[in-house]
């Protein structure tokens, strides 16, 4: 059996460290690079990106890259990305010409297949419905479309790529964790095909990866950030990004540079394996992880042994991440300083929304008909009001309430001058003391999530490594 | 049984997120070798097993934390739940409770207008709310 594979982190988002890949590298020994750029807003981001630049990847990676490429090439470090976003193939373009540009010969590979747009007539003439797993609605049942489409793709591809020589993978839409099941089943020689068929040493090993990937696949979040018992973290103003060394059997140790900021244990390593799950099945293309057979064991300084991780089959279709753009929103923020903060809420509130903050608390969670019984011409309102002054205030901050007042609609124009006027006109005949933290500003669209499933034989997975290969998704 | 009035978070650590609109926050137990693992990190020596009682307080914590846990209890204690559904999945081996809430994001981070759009805050908020705790509980490491 093949020594663990150590698989560093770099990144747990789009505008994440920047200095962190080279950090990995350069700071101590591992096998292979890898980071998540997207997260489901982000694609939406990507989308308005391309529309402006002309590409939908996540640029900030070729930036990474270039500080490490050629260490990674010498050293046989293996990068795998999925900052590919809505443009893999352009991004595997990018790396190519980044290797040209510094003289280093790269195999680039590109996993691509996942954006399901330029098929969704196509696959809705097939019979994919595209129904809401949150709503159970389908698409055309409310009859909006979607911006983006994209199939989570599982590591499977991306063992193939590395199988096949790639110094660099970059991937569109694949799940998190599949950034360090792609690796790990490469360096191991896993066998897909042998889960598939139900083999219980196989299904384990991919669900002990899984398990790993989803530990260090956010980051910091795995070594002290964002913790609970963040007073117990050491140098957590620049903590290290964390490294999973994943053995032959699945089990992993979870661990950091040594030197670097924050720090690994059992409770670090709890936080983030509870991070963003849905139940005790946790469910990736390749295989689903039993989280109720984890074992944590916390077996030196900064290394935490996950193992005894049970994998199951996994769910029968893709999950598919779509986004559409469901309108515009406006928000302004006014200073309620000093006494009586509340009436003072309630008369602006009066004034430039025409109901009371009484009401509004009543409402409190239905933006829609505080809307109705509004004088504004919008399809939902929300009010929040934070009673953040203290008694006595010698400092301005602690005399500070804040009511933030948010506006939504199909219409632009409704949330943006029509709205923010309103706040305006009313500067000099209110509540004493008005003003806002910012000045008005335009209305700014947003997107709705749209959490969906397809078949898998309605998803084309593309390997391309010097030239095209085909696997199943 | 004597109870103290303290934050859930006295020895209850939490992280929450967003998965589309729904929000979940994972609450767990400070494992008995945390203080170990602390301690290595900082550069001091450390025993990595736990002794018996340390076990037996963890669990004695973990057994209560479930109790406080269910549906009706979240929802009191996070009023903004309404009639949202929650889930509740109680994970022994972590000694963690996964606590799902169904809507509480509308359609997603992008769409909705709670002032902490991912929920990001939320496993922090329970952790300030006040619970009544068993004396026996708040031993060590509070």
């Amino acid at each position: 059996m093949r020594a663990p594979v150590r698989i560093a982190n770099c990144s747990g988002f789009f505008g994440d460290r920047l200095s962190a890949a080279r950090e990995m590298v350069e700071d101590g020994p591992i096998d292979v690079l890898t980071g998540d750029w997207l997260a489901e807003l982000t694609m939406l981001i990507l989308v308005r990106q391309k529309l402006k630049r002309g590409n939908g990847y996540a640029g900030t990676f070729l930036t990474q890259l270039e500080e490490i490429l050629g260490t990674c090439v010498d050293r046989g470090i293996r990068v795998v990305s999925n900052a590919g976003g809505l443009d893999p193939g352009l991004l595997g373009q990018s790396v190519t010409e980044l290797g040209d540009r510094l003289g280093i010969a790269v195999r680039v590979g590109v996993v691509s297949g996942d954006d399901l747009m330029p098929r969704m007539s196509e696959l809705v003439a097939e019979g994919e419905a595209f129904v809401n797993l949150d709503t159970g609605e389908t698409l055309s049942q409310v009859g909006v479309k979607p911006v983006t489409a994209n199939a989570y793709l599982g590591g499977e591809s991306i063992t193939s790529a590395l199988a096949q020589g790639a110094d660099v993978v970059v991937t569109g839409r694949v799940t998190d964790a599949a950034l360090v099941i792609g690796p790990a089943a490469w360096w191991h020689g896993w066998d897909y095909a042998a889960a598939r068929a139900g083999d219980q040493a196989a299904l384990d090993a991919l669900a002990g990866a899984l398990v790993a990937g989803h530990v260090i696949e956010c980051g910091a979040q795995a070594t002290g950030g964002n913790y609970a018992f963040f007073r117990d973290v050491p140098g957590l103003e620049h903590p290290g990004l964390p490294i999973a060394e994943v053995a032959g059997d699945g089990s992993a140790v979870i661990t950091k540079h040594g030197g670097s900021g924050g720090m690994v244990t059992e409770g670090t390593v709890t936080a983030q394996l509870l991070y963003e799950i849905a139940g005790p099945e946790y469910l990736n293309p390749d295989v689903s992880a039993r989280f109720d057979t984890i074992r944590l064991r916390q077996v030196g300084h900064d290394r935490v042994l996950v193992s005894g991780t049970t994998g199951v089959a996994p769910p029968e279709r893709l999950k598919v991440a779509m986004n559409y753009l469901g309108g515009f929103r406006n928000s302004l923020t006014l200073v309620l300083t000093g006494l009586d903060p509340e009436s003072k809420a309630d008369l602006a509130l009066r004034t430039v929304t025409g109901v009371s903050l009484e009401r509004s608390r009543q409402l409190r969670d239905d933006p829609q008909s505080l809307a109705d019984e509004s004088t504004l011409d919008v399809t939902e309102l929300a009010v929040g009001l934070s009673l953040s002054a203290v008694e006595d205030p010698a400092w301005p901050d602690q005399a500070q309430s804040l009511l933030r007042i948010t506006v939504k609609d199909p219409d632009a124009d409704r949330v943006g001058k029509a709205f923010t006027t309103r706040v305006i006109e009313a500067t000099l005949s209110s509540y004493p003391g008005l003003f806002p933290t910012t000045p008005p500003g335009p209305a700014s669209p947003f997107g709705v999530y749209w959490p969906s499933t397809v078949a898998r034989e309605h998803v084309d997975v593309l390997v391309t490594v010097d030239g095209p290969t085909e696997v199943s998704p | 049984m004597s109870t103290v009035r303290r934050p859930l978070g006295s020895f209850v650590g939490a992280r929450s997120g967003d998965k589309g609109g729904a929000a979940n926050v994972g609450l767990w137990v400070r494992s008995p070798r945390e203080s170990a693992g602390v301690d290595l990190a900082h550069g001091n020596d450390a025993d990595l097993d736990a002794t018996e009682s340390e076990e037996e307080l963890a669990d004695a914590r973990y057994a209560w934390l479930v109790e406080v846990l269910t549906v009706d209890g979240v929802r009191r204690l996070l009023p903004e739940t309404g009639g949202l559904r929650i889930d509740v999945h109680p994970l022994p081996n972590l000694r963690a409770v996964n606590v799902v809430i169904h809507g509480l994001l509308g359609r997603g981070v992008a769409e909705t207008s709670r002032v902490d759009p991912q929920a990001k805050g939320l496993g922090e908020q329970l952790r300030a709310r006040l619970v009544d705790i068993p004396s026996v509980l708040l031993g060590e490491g509070t």
